[in-house]
């Protein structure tokens, strides 16, 4: 034997000894750091692995609908889903062919048609069918088809196409408001996301099985609009025909009720519909603004109403004073003339109103002074947003004496509405705040935020006091007659007090030959519940008058308004 | 001499081979876990499944095990040299003709779809080479010339592993000289001086004697969160992994790092990291336990061996055993850089199953013939 292999073992015991210890203390050594990772540093590791592949996407609540003050829905949200395919499990043609054939079964395509839009490539996802609808996008995510998957998404519905687009705004692709009370109202209408935990693999794909709700959402509220959905279809045609048959760039008409606010219908063009809508298209850009709040023009002869009142209001005329109109008023070296150049002679302060005389609120604002003048001004709510609810409203400009440039010219040509600037909506607010004895009410869009069926309606805000009740009761009598002298002097049955304008748009040059047309006012005269204003914009025709052309809409869309709300006439 | 082929089954370490297949069994359910994410719902008993794979490996080296059990170990040490020169040729030729994985040139042969990784046999050889190497004259170990022959046995097929590059052979080679040369008799004196001289020439090594594979693998074990696109990445997911199961693990088949694919590797170097995660601290200890097992049975049978070779050879193949199991475990718990060692028994792969069990029948011969029956 030792012959063969060597002698017998030595008995070198020891060694043996020392390499099972050196073993020993190399596992202890291993233990001991499977110890510090796994026992001790657990929490951190495992709170890294969970980093890694958990990820909490929020998934959006159901959106709240746009109604109108009847509860008319304008814009609601209807759940769906995009479906989609993952190529790389598609990869397989057998896999593929079966998954397609099934999938063809729920949305409405042919399974060389889901081919198609899955394309070539075996990676990433293909968006094969969007919107489909929720029962048959549940139906495809519970029976789990290979290689697809359903995203959650939603839509907006208008019910009545593009009726008040402007009002209403639009959403993003990420479903968010971009305009209008889809924008402003966003979070209402969005309510709170739930939020689901994913577990994600390396390539941060979600893993369709693992995820649970972490946090329960709350759905959206609806908004109610005091928009009355019949109110604004007849203002938006009445406008749209009007535009059409002046050849007008554009316009604007607003219905309100002058004692709380509310406006019943507003509208203005040009405006992007809501059924032609396309993020993309850069020309559509400056259709999204609602102009009536956002864009500022030259009132013109409609703010002789606020010139009037101020007079009235600090007792420096009466609607019989008079004053002797030459034609002319001079003014630091300029000639004001009156829209006819002719001269009337001794003229009474109403006539000054039905007769839109320019020289006589020159008079009357020279009598005022400038401090007592724009004090009015500004009383009547010139120069600062209206507050409507909705975002982008311009304040409107004028200059004060202090301001850099202002002169006493701005005096005589801001008495008849030139070289100022204000926005629609506030100039029907000056209407509706004489029509409201005096006092100013904030104007405003929405009624009610309605959540799970309880409502919480907005409140009707008073902005305080601009002129005497009494001064309000005599300007209106002064617009009666305007709307007696008016060529249409028609809202049958009732009371109506107006005032026309048709001002020369401002150019670089002075005024151009485009007009803007324009009557605001409200009825019954004694018992004001509706204020009208019309707007048409850049009508280039000499002949074109606001008492004329803007008056007939106003005629139609006030008597039409009186009726639909069941105003009782007041007169044969 | 004529013990071996008349001896009864009776001696048969079946402790030692019990402990394997437990072993084998571990790992065949951690490969399973591992697959699970690419062969899900695929049929486990198709040879391309990796447990059907793994399974068949074991099944072949369980009866290369009983067969080398039977033959007299003797027959080796007349193989010794023979065999120690054909596997450097094959360790040589892999530089030159092997074919490329992950890197490194390891694999050799490919028959039938198994290929066949020379360095594994060479283990062997050496193991097989240092035995008789050091029993033909037990002085030979106490002197210089000894000393620096059995280092060069080793040092031949570490340095052409390390070359390929595979530092993780190379090192297996070394440790296994070094249990050998020490049980042996080498004088500590020398392994001592040895030591010195090695720690003295590491910065040397560092500088001058890396490849740049080497340098980058050092420096992501080093710090790899820096270099995560380097293979620290890897690093990183097996201790998240690891930690990640703490004291019990979050259950076969549902550690999120191993069925999320965010471990690599999973099924062969990294499957320890598959166990620290899914068994967690236990499972790890289960595991620790069944190499103790073996390392224990190992002492045993090297204790009571008929003579020196069969001794050396028997803690030759324990090292070879448990070594590898130190530096595969040492590599997932981040104490010892990316080598490409797998876990013996457990990891998936043929070869080295194959080599494990053999390596398990040549210990099984010398028990078959242990001492206690020359005295009957």
């Amino acid at each position: 034997m030792a012959t063969a292999a060597g002698p017998s073992p030595h008995p070198r015991t020891w060694r043996l000894a020392v390499l099972a210890t050196v073993f020993g203390l190399a596992a202890l050594g291993l233990v001991g750091r499977l110890a510090w990772i796994q026992v001790v540093h657990h929490e951190r590791y495992a709170q890294q692995a969970v980093g890694e592949h958990d990820t909490t996407v929020p998934v959006a609540a159901h959106r709240g609908a746009i109604l109108d003050r009847s509860g008319y829905p304008l814009a609601v949200s209807v759940d769906a889903f995009d479906v989609y395919v993952d190529r790389a499990q598609w990869k397989n043609q057998a896999v593929a062919l079966r998954a397609a054939d099934q999938l063809a079964g729920y949305v409405q395509l042919t399974p060389s048609e889901i081919f198609a839009a899955v394309g070539e490539g075996d990676t990433g996802e293909a968006l094969v069918a969007k919107r489909v609808d929720y029962e048959s996008g549940s139906k495809i995510a519970n029976v789990g088809i290979p290689g697809v998957y359903v995203q959650p998404t939603s839509y907006r519905l208008h019910p009545e196409g593009d009726l008040a687009s402007g009002i209403l705004g639009f959403l993003g692709r990420d479903l968010t408001g971009l305009a209008g009370v889809e924008r402003d109202y966003n979070q209402v209408l969005a309510g709170e996301p739930s939020y689901y935990r994913y577990e994600r693999d390396t390539q941060g794909r979600p893993i369709p099985v693992a995820h649970e709700q972490v946090r329960p959402g709350t759905p959206g509220a609806n908004v109610e609009l005091t928009i009355d959905r019949v109110l604004q279809n007849e203002a938006e045609q009445l406008l749209d025909e009007a535009i059409k048959a002046n050849h007008a760039t554009g316009g604007d008409a607003v219905i309100m009720d002058p004692h709380t606010g509310a406006i019943l219908a507003l509208v203005s063009r040009p405006q992007f519909k809501l059924s032609q809508l396309d993020l993309n298209d850069p020309k559509q850009m400056p259709l999204y603004r609602l102009r009536a709040i956002t864009d500022t023009y030259e009132p013109g002869s409609s703010f002789k109403i606020v010139t009037m009142a101020a007079g009235l209001d600090t007792g420096t005329v009466t609607p019989n004073t008079t004053y002797n109109d030459t034609g002319t008023a001079m003014v630091g070296g300029y000639a004001i003339h009156n829209w006819d150049y002719s001269a009337h002679g001794i003229t009474t302060m109403t006539q000054v109103l039905v007769q839109s005389l320019n020289t006589g609120t020159v008079w009357v604002a020279g009598k005022l002074g400038p401090q007592r003048f724009y004090q009015y001004v500004r009383a009547f709510g010139f120069g600062a947003p209206t507050g409507a609810g909705l975002s982008g409203e311009a304040p409107g400009y004028f200059r004060q004496p202090g301001d850099p440039g202002w002169s006493i010219d701005d005096l005589a040509t801001n008495s008849f509405g030139q070289g100022i600037s204000v926005t629609f909506l506030q100039m029907a607010d000056a209407f509706a705040t004489i029509a409201n004895g005096g006092v100013r009410v904030q104007p405003h869009i929405v009624r009610a935020i309605v959540r799970d069926g309880q409502v919480q309606p907005e409140p009707a805000v008073t902005l305080g006091r601009a002129v005497k009740p009494e001064t309000a009761t005599q300007l209106t009598g002064m617009m009666e007659q305007e709307v007696q002298h008016l060529y249409y002097p028609i809202v049958p049955g009732y009371t109506a007090a107006g005032k026309s304008s048709t001002a020369n748009v401002a150019d670089a040059t002075g005024y151009s030959n485009l007009r803007i047309l324009a009557y605001g006012g409200f009825a019954p005269a004694r018992d004001p519940r509706v204020v009208v204003m019309v707007k048409i914009d850049n009508v280039d025709n000499s002949q074109a008058w606001g008492g004329v052309i803007a008056a007939s809409v106003w005629s139609h869309l006030m008597s039409y308004t009186l009726h639909y709300l069941g105003v009782p006439e007041d007169r044969p | 001499m004529q013990l071996g082929q008349e001896r009864s089954w009776r001696h048969f370490d079946w402790a030692l081979a019990a402990t394997a297949v437990a072993l084998v069994a571990y790992g065949l359910a951690l490969i399973y876990s591992g697959s699970l994410t690419n062969y899900s719902g695929k049929p486990l008993a198709v040879l391309t499944h990796p447990v059907a794979r793994q399974a068949l490996f074991a099944a072949v080296g369980i009866v290369a095990m009983f067969a080398l059990a039977r033959l007299h170990y003797h027959r080796w040490y007349t193989l010794a040299w023979p065999l120690y020169g054909a596997s450097m040729i094959a360790l040589a030729a892999v530089l030159v003709i092997g074919t490329s994985n992950f890197g490194a040139r390891r694999w050799l042969f490919e028959v039938a779809g198994f290929q066949f990784q020379p360095s594994e046999v060479a283990k062997l050889a050496t193991i097989i080479a240092l035995a008789r190497y050091f029993s033909v004259d037990p002085e030979r170990a106490r002197t210089v010339r000894g000393f620096l022959v059995s280092l060069g046995i080793a040092g031949l097929p570490a340095a052409l592993t390390l070359v390929e590059p595979d530092l993780g052979t190379a090192t297996v080679f070394l440790l296994i000289w070094v249990v050998v040369a020490f049980v042996a008799g080498v004088r500590v004196r020398h392994l001592g001086v040895l030591t010195l001289v090695g720690v003295l020439l590491v910065p040397f090594v560092l500088v001058f004697g890396l490849s740049s594979y080497q340098r980058d693998r050092l420096r992501t074990f080093v710090s790899p969160e820096k270099y995560e696109r380097e293979g620290g990445y890897n690093i990183i997911q097996a201790e998240v992994a690891i930690g990640g199961g703490g004291l019990f693990g979050k259950g076969l088949t549902h550690g999120t790092q191993t069925q999320l694919e965010f471990l690599r590797t999973q099924t062969t170097d990294y499957v320890f990291s598959v166990l620290g995660e899914e068994l967690g601290f236990t499972g790890a200890l289960v595991l620790f336990g069944l190499f103790t097992l073996l390392l224990m049975r190992g002492i045993r049978t090297a204790s009571v061996a008929p003579d020196q070779f069969g001794r050396l050879l028997v803690l030759g193949g324990a090292m070879l055993i448990l070594g590898q199991a130190f530096i595969n475990v040492a590599v997932n718990v981040r104490l010892f850089p990316v080598t490409g060692i797998p876990l013996p028994f457990i990891s998936a792969g043929g070869t080295a199953m194959l080599t494990m069990f053999v390596c398990l029948g040549l210990v099984e011969s010398v028990a078959l013939r242990h001492r206690e029956l020359r005295y009957r």
